[in-house]
């Protein structure tokens, strides 16, 4: 195995689960792919980022950006829907997951590694290249969005 | 809303999380020839600074890679109508970029108003279309052709892209580039846009420095880049490179800008060759890191001119543009500044920014600054302090009539001082969100310590 393929052995999984959680479940494999593509065809590809964890996870929110950017100039999409509601949780679940599918990306990779993967707002943002207080506030705005939207619903 | 509904939300995306493509997949697709797709907004640009400045093809690759930037219609729409409104601009240079942060790009425009009804057009101007909707438009003086005495003659070029998050605060820069009379010679100026500001206006970050070569080129014999990296201090910088080839070799100019906290200024200017044999020149200026991660202690100053104060405080916080407090009539609102966006009003007591308190969350803070006049009871203002900071005391009973008890869970302390300084009379309350950081604690302090504070008529 060479070492871009190392490289992207170790990080793969948690690449994609970061654009998941970014860009949803069905464009998450283009993501990752789109991002690591284009670091394989630079000079030193994977192996040569002196540091490719958050270099990679910077590209994915940038990717998630251009993707959402085009995404409200052609339109919403519609968002993944569950077919089974079984239960108001199961409805309440749904909410949730259609309005954190529209926060901007940097608001749903800052709710992500802090809420989800357990980063404080420090180490979240070593990896997304900003000041912890940019973080806070990224925390912030989503609480508040999120929040809007599940009471627009009610 | 609480923490774990977002943990929710993010289960249930992962639950339909797709395998990894595979590496010999991804290794294929290095294989197939790819089209570089670029921006409409972005070749309009590049045509237009190739036109003005006589080079070939561009590659104005602002912020670089990984960072990757697509317009939206709709503002390009708006912005060509806030263009119009101003009634059209000569010359005019255009670039779109998330400059507030909110995820959604934003549209600029610099340019010269009086276009076919005066000889020579005048009146540099900036139009600024935001994604929300709403645009703005100011004068821009230090457009234009710089003279020899380092006055402006608003007749020139100036072009506008956008620059990378030099100062970290979640918003790309704007970067105005001021051609120095005829040639290739320019002066960069950094602004930050943001609508939360005061006045809407743009906040100029860096002074006019020395005249730079600065000329963009993709070509056979032209390579040309801006870049955030870091110097051998460790500190961020904004790098121009300019590789030139000619005698069989690269010629490479690095111009080299610095944010202090304060302003981003020219520091260094070094040129040197590369053989034609060395690696692809582009390998010099493709390497991008950006300056956001680094940048420490990023400071903005106010000027409070109708209230004879000027304060200075971090970047990132928000400076509110109107009262938080818009049914107090005595005593007045001098400033609010918080973490968070603040919004004015509320529905309970007219002396407390309510809505502000109630917007605020665990790891926000926040500190406004009333005065009261000097013709009413001014009985109980200590002088002011040497340094402020928690005052035993100070209680959050004063506001238990004014918010609801569930709007103070997030908030560890409220306090409540006077002083008086200069003559005039204060009203000061602090709020420390439960979770706030260290340092966001200490900087209330320290913008009430660095408090400019005229004194009083």
């Amino acid at each position: 195995m060479d070492s871009d393929a190392k490289a992207y052995q170790e990080l793969r999984f948690e690449l994609t689960r970061f654009a998941t959680a970014l860009v949803g479940p069905s464009e998450a494999e283009d993501v990752v792919a789109d991002v690591v593509v284009r670091v394989l065809e630079r000079p030193g590809g994977l192996a040569g980022l002196k540091d490719p964890r958050p270099y990679l996870i910077r590209a994915i929110i940038n990717e998630a950006r251009s993707r959402f950017r085009r995404r409200k100039r052609v339109d919403a999409r519609p968002l993944p829907v569950r077919e089974e509601v079984e239960s108001p949780d199961a409805d309440y679940r749904d909410q949730l997951v259609e309005g954190v599918s529209s926060l901007p990306p940097r608001q749903r990779a800052a709710t992500f590694l802090v809420y989800w993967e357990g980063h404080t707002s420090v180490s979240a943002a070593e990896l997304m290249g900003c000041r912890p207080a940019t973080v806070r506030r990224y925390l912030h705005l989503a609480h508040r969005k999120l929040e809007e939207m599940i009471d627009e619903r009610r | 809303m609480r923490d774990a509904d977002f943990r929710t939300a993010y289960d249930a995306l992962l639950e339909e999380m797709p395998d990894p493509p595979s590496f010999e997949q991804l290794r294929t697709q290095t294989l197939q020839p790819r089209r570089r797709e670029v921006p409409g907004w972005r070749v309009a640009v590049l045509a237009a600074v190739a036109v003005l400045l006589g080079f070939g093809g561009l590659a104005l690759l602002a912020g670089g890679d990984p960072d990757t930037g697509n317009s939206i219609e709709g503002v390009e729409g708006a912005l060509a109508e806030a263009v119009a409104d101003v009634g059209g601009l000569c010359n005019e240079s255009s670039t779109t970029a998330d400059f507030d942060g909110d995820g959604l790009d934003d549209a600029v425009a610099v340019g010269f108003t009086g276009c076919g009804t005066q000889a020579d057009p005048s009146d540099p101007t900036m139009v600024v279309a935001w994604a929300s909707g709403s645009t703005y438009s100011w004068a821009l003086d230090e457009c234009g052709v710089v003279q020899p005495d380092g006055s402006t003659r608003s007749t020139g070029i100036c072009d506008v892209f956008a620059a990378p998050d030099l100062n970290a605060d979640g918003g790309s820069e704007l970067a105005v580039k001021v051609q120095q009379a005829a040639g290739s010679t320019a002066l960069l100026q950094f602004y930050a846009l943001t609508p939360d500001e005061p006045s809407q206006s743009p906040i100029q970050l860096a002074p006019a420095g020395p005249a730079v070569v600065l000329m963009y080129g993709s070509s056979p014999t032209n390579e040309s880049n801006i870049r955030c990296t870091t110097n051998s201090q460790g500190q961020p910088v904004f790098l121009v490179t300019v590789a030139e080839f000619q005698n069989q070799q690269w010629s490479v100019f690095e111009g080299t800008w610095y944010y202090d906290g304060r302003l981003i200024d020219f520091r260094s200017q070094r040129t040197y060759s590369v053989s034609k044999d060395a690696p692809d020149v582009s390998e010099l200026i493709t390497d991008a890191t950006f300056c956001g991660a680094t940048v420490a202690g990023g400071q903005r100053h106010a000027e409070l001119r109708d209230h004879g104060m000027s304060l200075t405080y971090p970047v990132e916080w928000h400076l509110a543009d109107v009262s938080l407090t818009p049914n107090l009539a005595s005593p007045t609102e001098v400033f609010s500044l918080g973490s968070f966006p603040l919004e004015p009003g509320g529905p309970n007591c007219a002396q407390i920014p309510s809505q502000a308190l109630h917007d605020m969350t665990a790891t926000d803070v926040f500190v406004t600054v009333q005065e009261r006049g000097s013709d009413l009871d001014t009985s109980g203002f200590d002088p002011r302090p040497d340094e402020f900071g928690p005052t035993p005391g100070s209680a959050d009973n004063v506001f238990n009539d004014c918010l609801d008890p569930d709007e103070l869970a997030d908030i560890d302390a409220i306090h409540w001082l006077w002083f008086t300084d200069q003559d005039r009379y204060f009203h000061v309350l602090a709020a420390i969100g439960a979770s706030a950081s260290p340092e966001d604690t200490a900087a209330v302090w320290s913008v009430l310590d660095q408090m400019d504070i005229q004194p009083g008529s």
